[in-house]
């Protein structure tokens, strides 16, 4: 047994691993970019200084999350790429770069021409600044076209366009020395070396920064308001839990009593009306009965007594309180997201555990239970019910994904802070790091809670863990 | 096939089902010439038009094609929709919740909101029509992604398990090295094609060079499998799929799809059922393993290997037809759980066009307003008949010997 669970412990780690890189590599493809939201965040009003106090501030920022280092432990790359490539923090100025790389080839005309680009965009700031504002704008917009820029067709066409629509910069050095690089990187294009090589990194790198942060329970800052993800995934969980873990009692509960009620007297009346039900309530969307639970049942808009709960949400007023306080004053509001959740989960193992008790009284054992005299409620509680709930057990390990996204959808629904509501909101804001982390950690759960299953399992059926002992 | 339509026909409910679920995609195939603002046939100044055979016409040479409905007025004949309004037709003369008993302010009752309208007027019938043929593209469309691929995988790893792919070390790391080199090619080609700013005809075309490439060697190396004397090493594919399913399974698949979505620059469609026929596949490929583990052991398919027979001819035609059976059912509720997913994203808002109208974010909208009871009763209801169809077929289906 021991040697089972070692070995079912030990085969969730590589799981582990596997998602990790892989949220890792989508948050990596996500598209607004973090250091931006994050100094907007922390202080606000901020792109209003000039051009070159924020790059400065942006590069600082870039570097103490730790952007500036390359992704993965290696990559595989043309050998014309440069090592400097990756501490371009912007993904879309590294896009551009790779590009303007691919068609020019020679990293050091690159850099040079990418020096005079910035030069010449600060030089023109501080020009546009006095110009009227149809200028500005349009000539910001140029300058940002010329940024993103990486064809020769591309550059050469916005260069003669900025030179006619401001004409004033034709004597500027920088537009000169501009021109003149570019001119040079075009011109001296070399084929870039594409044969592949095998880049190390070594330990310096983002995932292995983000790896070692996740298991020293440190998830990084939200881009929202910038507090700390940990804190907020844990002001959200609890609402989760207890709502989930309520309703899944509550239904297991409900669902056992039931099924092995209609098991027991299988196609009497009785039965088949709650079978017809629960077939019937099963097939209901979870949205459209909380949505119908809600407008019917909050309101007084359709006569006095359907207005019979109070509205929707957790009441800002409880929010300074401490969880528990706020828990048992919102109970009142509580009651109708648990019902929905009780209603849909209910069913569902009512149904199975109908069919399981069902199965184990065709079962030969079963007869010679009724030959020897035992009362139908001893032979059902006392050896039926054991067998019946094998199947239940397992059932566990589907719930709970189940009931996390059920949660999501109730939480939405009902206004009340929880995870769901949490990762509704930061998807919304594009607040890359809760998302991924929840996504993490709920991946964390499923794998633990199928683990437990399969633990309990294997102690309850000997068959099991004595074939996986074998090897 | 038969058969099994004479077993679902022969029970009343069932017959019911099926019935709805034809009528639903009649209604989704046809949904254009059931509710339109632009008519079937006009005829302005004596030249005559269909309009919305134009719209598609326009609509697969990639234009827009913008129908002026004030001709309608000038018209000396035409013929409409039954339901004279687009889905997104903004009738603002009702707008602000018209619900169906009220009085509309309407020029006849032929353009009555026969369901009510929405906060900006839209009709709520023409919406239900709308979202009939969203539900069925998702539905069916999802399904048949994953059903492919749940049947492949699931064929695969169910015949050959982990001993019986072998291949001889030597050809594997070749194939590995140069799958890995086809890879990087792959790879640069797309960067230099987009650093040049040229279509993506020459991607393709690269692919497909690179993809017929790959499969000359690959057979190539398959012919000389059989030399005598190399070291043959068997490829775990059956425990490399189940890990890939345990990995697919351990996020649920809401998760999987608030998370992917909104890293597409453009909502559509397209992502959404491609990417729910990516996750859903692993429930078939487990069921259909399953039966290809008893069918394996069978007599028939060990004198087949005797005689010598390839094993991809064995798969495809002696494996697949016996251990289709449950096939049909896990997909009958596929169908269902696919659309519960995608009305669930467009109820959350995500991933479906805003200019789209679903059965999702038409209860999404009666959220805001609790006295609009028709917006949340009819496609919710909508929703539920289809949802109860599906299952009753599967589990009508389930009732055939062979299919359980």
């Amino acid at each position: 047994m021991s040697r089972y669970i070692l070995f079912r412990i030990l085969n969730i780690f590589p799981s582990l691993l596997i998602i990790s890189i892989f949220l890792f590599f989508m948050s990596k493809c996500t598209t607004s970019d973090p250091v931006d939201k994050l100094l907007g965040t922390l202080n606000p009003g901020d792109e209003l200084i000039d051009m070159n106090a924020y790059a400065q501030k942006y590069q600082e920022m870039a570097q103490r999350l730790g952007l500036h280092k390359p992704l993965f432990y290696f990559a595989i790359v043309p050998s014309g790429y440069p090592d400097t490539l990756w501490n371009i923090v912007n993904l879309d100025q590294r896009k551009n770069y790779k590009y303007l790389l691919h068609n020019f080839g020679s990293p050091d005309k690159i850099n040079i021409y990418l020096a005079s680009l910035q030069g010449f965009v600060n030089r023109m700031g501080n020009t546009l600044n006095i110009q009227s504002a149809q200028a500005k704008i349009s000539g910001y917009n140029l300058l940002k076209q010329l940024t993103a820029g990486y064809t020769e067709k591309q550059i050469n066409g916005l260069l003669k366009k900025i030179e006619t629509s401001f004409p004033s910069v034709e004597n500027e050095t920088a537009f000169i020395k501009l021109k003149e690089t570019s001119q040079v990187m075009m011109q001296n294009s070399q084929p870039l070396n594409r044969i592949p090589r095998l880049k190390w990194f070594g330990k310096d790198n983002q995932y292995h920064q983000w790896l070692t942060q996740l298991f020293s329970a440190n998830f990084g800052f939200s881009l929202r308001d910038g507090r700390p993800v940990d804190a907020k995934i844990m002001e959200a969980i609890r609402w989760t839990f207890s709502i989930n873990g309520i309703a899944i009692f509550f239904s297991m509960s409900i669902s056992i009593l039931l099924g092995v009620y209609l098991g027991a007297y299988a196609s009497s009346q009785v039965d088949r009306t709650i079978s017809t039900l629960t077939y019937i309530v099963y097939a209901i969307p979870l949205f459209w009965l909380a949505t119908l639970l809600v407008m019917f049942f909050t309101t007084p808009e359709y006569g006095k007594w359907t207005d019979l709960f109070p509205g929707i949400g957790i009441v800002r007023t409880f929010e300074g309180g401490d969880f528990k306080n706020r828990f048992f004053d919102s109970l009142g509001r509580l009651i109708l997201p648990i019902l929905c959740f009780v209603l849909t989960l209910a069913t569902y193992l009512t149904r199975q555990m109908r069919s399981s008790i069902k199965e184990e009284l065709a079962k030969p054992y079963s007869l010679l239970l009724r030959a020897k005299g035992l009362s139908k409620n001893q032979r059902i509680w006392k050896y039926n019910f054991p067998n019946a709930l094998f199947p239940m057990i397992t059932l566990l390990s589907v719930i709970i994904p189940y009931s996390i996204s059920g949660s999501l959808i109730i939480e939405y629904i009902f206004n009340i802070p929880g995870m769901g509501r949490l990762l509704l909101d930061s998807i919304l804001f594009q607040d890359w790091n809760v998302v991924f982390t929840i996504v993490l950690l709920i991946a964390f759960v499923t794998m633990v809670s199928i683990l437990l299953v399969d633990i309990i399992y294997a102690w309850l059926d000997p068959r099991i863990r004595l074939k996986t002992d074998s090897f | 096939m038969k058969k099994y339509l004479r077993h679902i026909k022969k029970n009343r409910s069932s017959r019911w089902a099926l019935n709805l679920i034809l009528i639903w995609v009649l209604i989704s195939l046809g949904a254009d010439f059931i509710a339109n603002e632009k008519p079937v046939f006009i005829k302005v100044d004596g030249k005559s038009s269909f309009p919305i055979f134009k719209d598609y016409i326009h609509y697969l040479a990639g234009r827009q094609y913008v129908f002026d409905t004030r001709l309608i007025e000038k018209a000396q004949k035409v013929i409409r929709t039954p339901i004279p309004y687009s889905y997104n037709t903004v009738d603002l003369n009702n707008a602000n919740f018209k619900s169906p008993f009220e009085k509309q302010n309407l020029e006849s009752i032929r353009f009555r909101h026969w369901l009510g309208t929405d906060q900006i007027g839209r009709d709520v019938l023409a919406g239900l029509v709308h979202g009939a043929r969203i539900a069925a593209i998702v539905g069916i469309f999802s399904m048949v992604i994953a059903g492919g691929l749940g049947l492949l995988f699931g064929l695969v790893a169910g015949y050959f398990g982990n001993r019986d792919l072998r291949m001889p070390v030597f050809y594997g790391i070749v194939l590995a090295i140069l799958s890995c080199i086809l890879m990087y090619l792959g790879y640069i080609n797309w960067i230099d094609f987009k650093a040049q700013g040229k279509s993506y005809l020459g991607i393709g075309i690269i692919f497909l060079i690179i993809f017929i490439l790959g499969l000359v060697v690959f057979l190539g190396l398959r012919k000389l499998r059989d030399i005598p004397g190399l070291r043959s090493l068997s490829f775990p594919l059956d425990s490399t799929i189940m890990k890939t399913i345990e990995l697919l399974r351990s996020i649920p698949r809401l998760f999987i799809l608030l998370a992917l979505l909104p890293l597409f620059q453009r909502a559509s469609l397209i992502n959404i059922f491609i990417i729910l026929g990516l996750i859903s596949w692993p429930s078939i490929a487990q069921l259909i393993r399953a039966e290809v583990l008893k069918v394996r052991e069978q007599p028939y398919i060990q004198s087949c290997k005797v005689l010598g027979i390839q094993p991809m001819r064995i798969i495809f035609h002696h494996v697949l037809p016996n251990s289709l059976g449950p096939f049909w059912v896990v997909l009958a509720f596929g169908v269902a759980g696919s659309i519960i997913a995608e009305s669930s994203l467009s109820f959350l808002g995500i991933g479906i066009p805003i200019d789209q109208v679903s059965w999702g974010s038409m209860l999404n909208e009666a959220r805001g307003h609790f006295s609009a009871w028709w917006l949340a009763l009819f496609p919710g209801s909508a929703l539920f008949f289809i949802i109860l169809s599906f299952n009753i077929i599967g589990d009508r289906l389930r009732e055939i010997p062979i299919f359980s």
